[in-house]
Order: structure tokens, then sequence, then C-alpha cells
């Protein structure tokens, strides 16, 4: 807690250094607050919850590949080598590459595009958990495997997806973190709200009270989600096995 | 003499050393056979060998149907002993009969997590779950660590009752007072790698012998 507290005061007392020192380029706290205060809670609140809307679905969308992938991982030796190509083939793809496409296929206004962008650039860091961690279940149980010849289906529900759980749950929380970073990417492309939209559009008209505050207002989502929501529920799940 | 269960012949296998020599043993129906051995003789790679889980390097193996008790407990820490015991019987969609729950003392456990019980009545869980898989053979690794006396009494027991009803059971062991008590025949494994150094039937004592 104490080390939260010094970044706050060190991100302040930076903030009304470099504020003072560009008055032209960074808005002071007090301006920022005000901006906050103009737009309203209701625009704030909106755009807070579509960002949280398309990033969690992206992050669904992204949970069920890699489920689907794990299962499918079980029943082919040459699926698995695939898997490993693609995921290599995933991180070399820019999010950018992604928005252009998903853009092209399903218009700007489409929160389809935002969710499908966030999806892709979530997607190899569960992949790359998911199989790893099942490899590793399958070696650790093994004796138990071979003596209890379980079906493909019961290997993976029994096994895989309860034993991979600790891993992935860390898996998710990188990858939400990278899905709410990239949503408002997307968003700034290709979507008509959002607090990525809210910023670009903030900058795009020149008003830079409005940049920092959407910007903070992600920061600071972010934080809470990871500190108050996944950290516990990584720690929690990690208690409870052993 | 009974139906062959367990047939081992001249099985070789090594690791990054040989482990095991031209080993051979068997094991028939309605018996109860001990391997006894200090410890890095290779008797837990026997074992895994006899469970299908590593392949012999040469010789001959023939198992029929077995139940095995590794020495590592292999509970899974995600369910309670309960789901653990009954694992084999829902994996083949049958009902679980939790049959020697009382004997072995774990009834007011069924309910805990692995993680909940001591390291004795996870050893007995395993041990649980052994015994309520459909085998024909029965092989079970170091079954006396970590069991209190009353256990151990009561595991010999359930080990004679299931030769007795036509069940081949293998017992490695490297604790030679319980397993003396209960064994038709003893072979005794030592050397590096591993050969059987001497066979004993029933009633004749393996003192000295290692």
């Amino acid at each position: 807690m104490r080390g939260w507290l010094y970044l706050f005061l060190f991100a302040l007392a930076s903030w009304l250094v470099l504020s003072h020192l560009y008055p032209a380029l960074i808005p002071t706290p007090a301006e920022t607050l005000a901006f906050y205060r103009e737009v309203g809670l209701s625009l704030i609140l909106s755009s807070l919850l579509l960002t949280l809307y398309h990033s969690f679905s992206g992050f669904l969308v992204a949970s069920l590949l890699t489920g689907l992938a794990m299962l499918l991982a079980l029943y082919s030796r040459a699926f698995r080598d695939f898997l490993n190509a693609l995921n290599v083939f995933l991180q070399s793809v820019s999010v950018l590459v992604w928005t252009i496409v998903f853009i092209m296929l399903f218009g700007v206004t489409s929160s389809i595009a935002t969710i499908l962008v966030t999806a892709m650039a979530s997607f190899p860091a569960l992949l790359s958990a998911g199989v790893s961690s099942s490899e590793k279940v399958v070696e650790k149980y093994r004796p138990l495997i071979v003596l209890l010849k379980p079906s493909k289906l019961q290997l993976y529900r029994h096994f895989i997806v309860p034993g991979t759980l600790p891993e992935m749950v860390s898996a998710g929380r990188v990858a939400l973190g990278i899905a709410l970073r990239i949503s408002v990417v997307a968003e700034a492309f290709g979507s008509a709200g959002g607090i990525g939209y809210r910023l670009v559009y903030s900058y795009d008209l020149g008003i830079k009270a409005g940049v920092f505050a959407w910007a903070l207002l992600l920061i600071l989502l972010m934080i809470a989600l990871d500190q108050l929501l996944l950290r516990r529920l990584e720690e929690w799940v990690k208690g409870w096995y052993w | 003499m009974g139906e062959r269960l367990v047939l081992v012949r001249n099985l070789r296998k090594s690791f990054s050393e040989p482990i095991l020599d031209g080993v051979s043993l068997e094991v028939r129906a309605g018996e109860v056979v001990g391997l006894i051995g200090p410890n890095g003789t290779g008797k837990s790679t026997l074992v895994k060998i006899l469970a299908g889980v590593e392949n012999p390097d040469s010789g001959e193996v023939f198992v029929k149907n077995p139940s095995v008790l590794y020495q590592e407990d292999y509970l899974l820490p995600w369910k309670r002993l309960r789901d653990n015991v009954c694992l084999p019987a829902r994996f083949r969609g049958k009902e679980c009969r939790l049959e020697y729950v009382e004997r072995l003392d774990l009834e007011n456990y069924l309910d805990l997590y692995p993680k909940e019980v001591s390291g004795g009545t996870r050893r007995k869980a395993s041990l649980l779950r052994s015994l309520l898989m459909d085998f024909d053979v029965l092989i079970l690794d170091e079954p006396f660590t970590g069991l209190d006396t009353r256990s151990k009494e009561e595991l010999l027991s359930i080990i004679r009752e299931l030769a007795n009803s036509g069940k081949g059971v293998l017992v490695v062991s490297h604790q030679l007072e319980e397993l003396f008590k209960i064994a038709d025949r003893v072979y005794l494994i030592g050397g590096r790698p591993a050969k059987i150094k001497k066979v004993l039937g029933r009633g004749e004592s393996g003192k000295g012998a290692l």
C-alpha cells in the first residue's frame, strides 16, 4: 500500500511540475478535474462501460478459442504443432493490421471490429499458457491417466480444465490487461464510443484536458481491475489448490 | 495353480544408466507376491512398467487388468477425496461403491480436499482409489508408508481377502515385517543395475538376504 502512495505522490508531483513547465501542452490536475465535471458522469460511465464491454467480450472470445484449441490439441499431435506455429504467427501480427482488417470487414461503427481486435491481441497470451500448462498437467498426472484411461473429453474436463486453472488465471490477468490496452487503440480507429474514441476525439479537437482525463480514466480502470479483482482472483485460485 | 496375471521375463530398463537388468517375476491369481529391495533399486520403475507408464528396453511384460497404487498419491487437488476415489467408477459410468472406507478409517474425510488432510490420510485415499477399481491384479508400491498400525493391519487383512477371492496382489515394499506376514512368495531385488537376487517361499526368512 505504501508503494502505491509513493507512486501517487510521485505522479502528482511530476504532473504539477510538467504542467507548470509546459502549460501549453500539459493541463493541470485542476483543469483535468474540471473536464470531468464538464462532460458529466453519464458520458464518463457510458464510455467506460463500452470500453469494458469491448475488452471483456474480446477476452471472452479469446478464452473460448483457447479452450477449444486446448480440447482439439488432445486429439492430434499435428494440431498441437499447428497451434505452436499459429501462436508465433499471431504474435507477429501488429494490432494495427488487425484493426484495419476488421474495420474493412465490419465497418467503423460496428463493435465487432473492436472486439475481434481485442480478441486477437489477447489470444496469444492465453494460447501459450493453455498449451504449455495442458502439457504440464498431462505429464504430472500421466501415471494416473494411464491407469484410469479416461476418454479425451473426460481428460479435458477432469484434468486439463481444473489443472490448468491457476496458470490460466495468471495468463488471463495478463491477457485482460492486454485486452484493455488494445481495445482503446481499436476504439480510436474503428468505433463511435469508448475511452479510446473519446481520447482521440479530444486530441483531434485540441482539448488537452480531455486527452489527459480519458487517459487517466483508463489507467485508473486498469489498476483497479488488476489490483481489486484479478490479483485477488489469482491468489484465491492458487491458495485453493495447494 | 491360478491363472498367470503378471509375467515379467528378462526385463531390462535404462535411463541415463542401466536400472533393471534381466528381472523376471510372476504373479498368479490368488497369490500375494512381495518384491523387496533397498531404495534406488528400480522397484518403482518396475511398477511403472507394469502399469504401462514406462516402456521396457527389452524383455517380456504381461499384466492382466491391473490397478496400481503408485509411490506418489496422485490425488487431484481440485477434487474432494470422495470424487478422487470415485474417479475410476465415474470414468466407466458406474456407480461408486465406497467399500473399505470404514476399514481404512476414511469416512470422516471424504468431503475434504487433499490439502486439508494429513499425508497418511492422502495415502489411504489413494489406496482406496486403487482398491475401488475393477482389476485382476493389484500392484501396491510402498502401501504401508505413512499408515498407522491399525491401518497397516487392516490393509494386510484386505490384501489377504483379495487373494482369497482370486485376485493377484503384488506388494512392493522395503518393510520386511509386513510383507513376510502375508506373502506367498517374495522376490528380493538388489544391486546396480538391479537383479532378482533370491526368491523366498512362504515362511522363509528374508533376514540377511539383502
